[in-house]
């Protein structure tokens, strides 16, 4: 979501590539968001943007923290990206690799935004819903926020079906005052 | 109790009738987020679906215009207010292009680039719209142009004539009267049906007051529209104000009738695209305007057009049958310090069907309109050429040209031979009938007249002096005592020995009896 997601593109698609040939998906995923995970902390983004701090010491740091996820691979991925000065960009990478996942999976990550909490059956009536009209594996994630009224904003990446009463209301107003 | 001011859309049926008519599905949209907004220009992540062109909604009915489509990003200008976006916030796609309000009604109205009224008139009362972008007739439905266009300026009727859906260019330094030029054009069109569009890009808002002020003393507000971008307006409104103005004139052009539309001028408008250009990130070429700025003047130029009938029985949907329409284009061009080799004004010479070139120079030595008679030229107008100021005014435009070079030349001449000193003479004579005053346009039949009378000698004991004077006189005794005949060259344009023996008669009969010293 930043101007990063150019510079990440082909470090992540070179994530996948190897990955998924190498039969390694699960493994570099998990890998990728906890170094996403890692980079994004207070702390670590103030010492990635000191230029007084060497790349080697900074991958040492992530080594060290990461070791339990690290192999041959992995090290030298990181190790790229110290070299390159780009730990930083972690979090896209991250973001852009889950997406080829995803892609490749036939899945979708779904948010749900509702006026009261998702019953259940409403969830599982709505993820079968949603499965048949995206064709995809469905992942909800349900959130609450009164100000809709009542009705559903279902989220599906840049796709927004709105069936809120808020929505409803508003295009009344602009429908009549237009 | 006070009752506050009703709207025309609060009258219960219509409240009734948009109620029942109103949508209730969910709504399905494609949004995105705002990643920077600076110089009026927004960065916006996600909106996969969006088309080039597309309209996106902000917040607060703010509406922006997708321009670049880019592998992460899509870039987009804001037309209107930008203070309350910021960044974070949703946009969402409308899957329409931009549109304006166009029809009868905005005649004698001043609106902005996105067709809001802003002379406070009240709300327009049309609901027609059409997009601002559209691709000009093609070739099949088009016709030669054969009917004029009069200014109503001796000099243009003359010299550099234009016709119906003609596109004819108004180039000269600032301060040369090249809005007075189109503004006469406009004064002229009065009683000819012909409805006018004046699109003010970039202008000081007090000018265009200034403007619409001196139409509405002339009683030419009626027939003409005023579409606003002040230099005050975003870059993005002043890029798209001639696009809106020009689906304003297509609406009278694909019902079959007659539009002028005036673009003053093109080259703040191929400013503002260059602003907007450099903002987004394309490669500047040169002098920095981005690589499209050809296209941005032709596809515009384009759609000025002579359709035939069949084209008007086409978009009327067969109510209109057996006439064309026109859409005559008017551009103006400032150049620097008389450069016409810059960039924008070779571009858009080479798009129009000829140009009136103003000059610093002319217009200084009193000489108004200042047309530099060598450089000016019409491509097509001739075939639209009334017979009868086309029989006197054919030799003008070369003999004016041929004068300045002599008169040039003629300065380091101690004694000239008879024939070079009665050319001379003659283009003395022939510069001072082109001058006119401004909001003056003359009828054909006045401009017929004095043309005749230069034509056939009968200025030559006048001195040069008194010609305006001899010219003003004439006109009000051939108002006064052949109405009739006036008319009737007006309405037909014709010419045949009858009509030159009463030109004759007027004449002598003019100078037999009246005095002008």
């Amino acid at each position: 979501m930043s101007n990063l997601s150019s510079i990440a593109r082909p470090y992540a698609f070179a994530a996948f590539e190897y990955a998924r040939d190498k039969q390694q998906l699960p493994i570099w995923k998990d890998f990728l968001e906890s170094a996403s995970y890692l980079a994004q902390q207070t702390a670590i983004v103030k010492l990635l943007a000191n230029p007084e701090l060497s790349p080697a010491k900074m991958l040492d740091f992530f080594h060290e923290i990461l070791a339990r996820q690290l192999n041959e691979e992995r090290k030298n991925f990181l190790s790229l990206l110290a070299q390159n000065k780009r730990l930083n960009v972690l979090p896209d990478i991250a973001d852009t690799f889950n997406a080829y996942y995803a892609a490749l999976e036939k899945t979708s990550h779904v948010r749900v935004i509702t006026a009261v909490e998702a019953k259940e059956d409403f969830q599982q009536q709505l993820s079968r819903a949603l499965t048949k009209l995206t064709q995809r594996k469905i992942t909800l994630e349900c959130e609450v926020d009164p100000s809709i009224i009542g009705g559903a904003i279902v989220h599906v990446g840049d796709r927004v079906i709105d069936g809120s009463i808020r929505g409803k209301l508003i295009r009344l107003l602009n429908n009549l005052t237009s | 109790m006070q009752v506050k001011q009703l709207s025309p859309t609060e009258i219960s049926e219509l409240i009734k009738q948009r109620i029942e008519h109103f949508d209730l599905r969910p709504e399905v949209r494609t949004e995105g987020t705002i990643v920077s907004v600076k110089d009026g220009v927004v960065r916006l992540y996600g909106l996969a679906d969006v088309m080039q062109g597309e309209m996106i909604e902000f917040s607060e009915h703010t509406y922006g215009l997708a321009l670049n489509l880019e592998r992460d990003s899509v870039g987009a200008v804001i037309l209107g207010r930008t203070e309350h976006l910021s960044e974070g916030q949703t946009a969402k796609c409308t899957g329409r292009i931009l549109e304006v309000p166009v029809g009868e009604a905005l005649l004698g109205r001043v609106v902005d680039a996105l067709g809001n009224p802003i002379d406070g008139k009240g709300v327009l009362q049309t609901n027609q719209t059409s997009p601002i972008e559209k691709v000009a007739p093609g070739v099949i439905f088009r016709q030669p142009v054969t009917q004029p266009v009069q200014t109503g300026l001796k000099a243009i009727d003359a010299m550099v004539p234009i016709g119906r859906g003609q596109r004819e260019l108004i180039i000269g330094d600032r301060q040369t009267g090249k809005t007075a030029i189109a503004i006469d054009t406009i004064i002229n069109q009065r009683n000819t049906g012909v409805k006018c569009i004046y699109v003010a890009i970039g202008q000081k808002a007090s000018s265009i007051a200034a403007v619409v002020r001196k139409l509405e003393e002339h009683n030419a507000l009626k027939h003409t529209i005023i579409v606003v971008a002040t230099a005050s307006d975003p870059a993005a409104m002043q890029y798209i104000a001639p696009y809106a103005g020009c689906a304003m004139g297509e609406y009278f052009r694909d019902k079959g009738e007659d539009a002028l539309i005036i673009y003053d001028d093109l080259t703040k408008q191929a400013w503002a695209y260059r602003q907007i250009s450099l903002l987004l990130r394309r490669p500047p070429g040169r002098e920095a305007y981005p690589g499209d700025i050809f296209y941005l003047h032709s596809r515009l130029l384009e759609r000025a057009s002579r359709v035939n009938a069949d084209y008007v029985e086409k978009m009327t949907e067969g109510k209109v049958k057996g006439k064309t329409g026109s859409l005559t284009a008017l551009p103006v061009i400032e150049t620097q310090a008389g450069d016409v080799s810059a960039f924008v004004p070779t571009n858009v010479i080479s798009i129009t069907d000829g140009q009136i070139f103003l000059e610093t120079d002319l217009f200084n030595a009193g000489i108004r309109p200042a047309i530099n008679a060598g450089l000016s030229v019409s491509r097509v107008g001739g075939a639209a050429q009334t017979k009868i100021i086309k029989k006197y005014a054919g030799g003008v435009r070369l003999a004016l040209a041929q004068f300045r070079e002599l008169a040039a030349f003629s300065q380091f001449m101690s004694d000239l031979d008879e024939a070079t000193r009665k050319q001379l003479e003659r283009g003395q004579r022939i510069t001072e009938v082109m001058k006119q005053k401004q909001y003056m346009p003359l009828s054909v039949a006045e401009e017929a007249t004095i043309l005749f009378a230069a034509d056939q000698g009968y200025l030559d004991d006048v001195p040069l002096n008194r010609i305006a004077v001899f010219e003003q006189e004439l006109n009000t005794y051939l108002l006064s005592n052949y109405k009739e005949f006036v008319d009737s060259i007006n309405q037909t344009g014709t010419l045949n020995d009858e009509i030159v023996q009463t030109l004759r008669t007027i004449l002598e009969s003019f100078k037999a009896n009246q005095t002008w010293d």
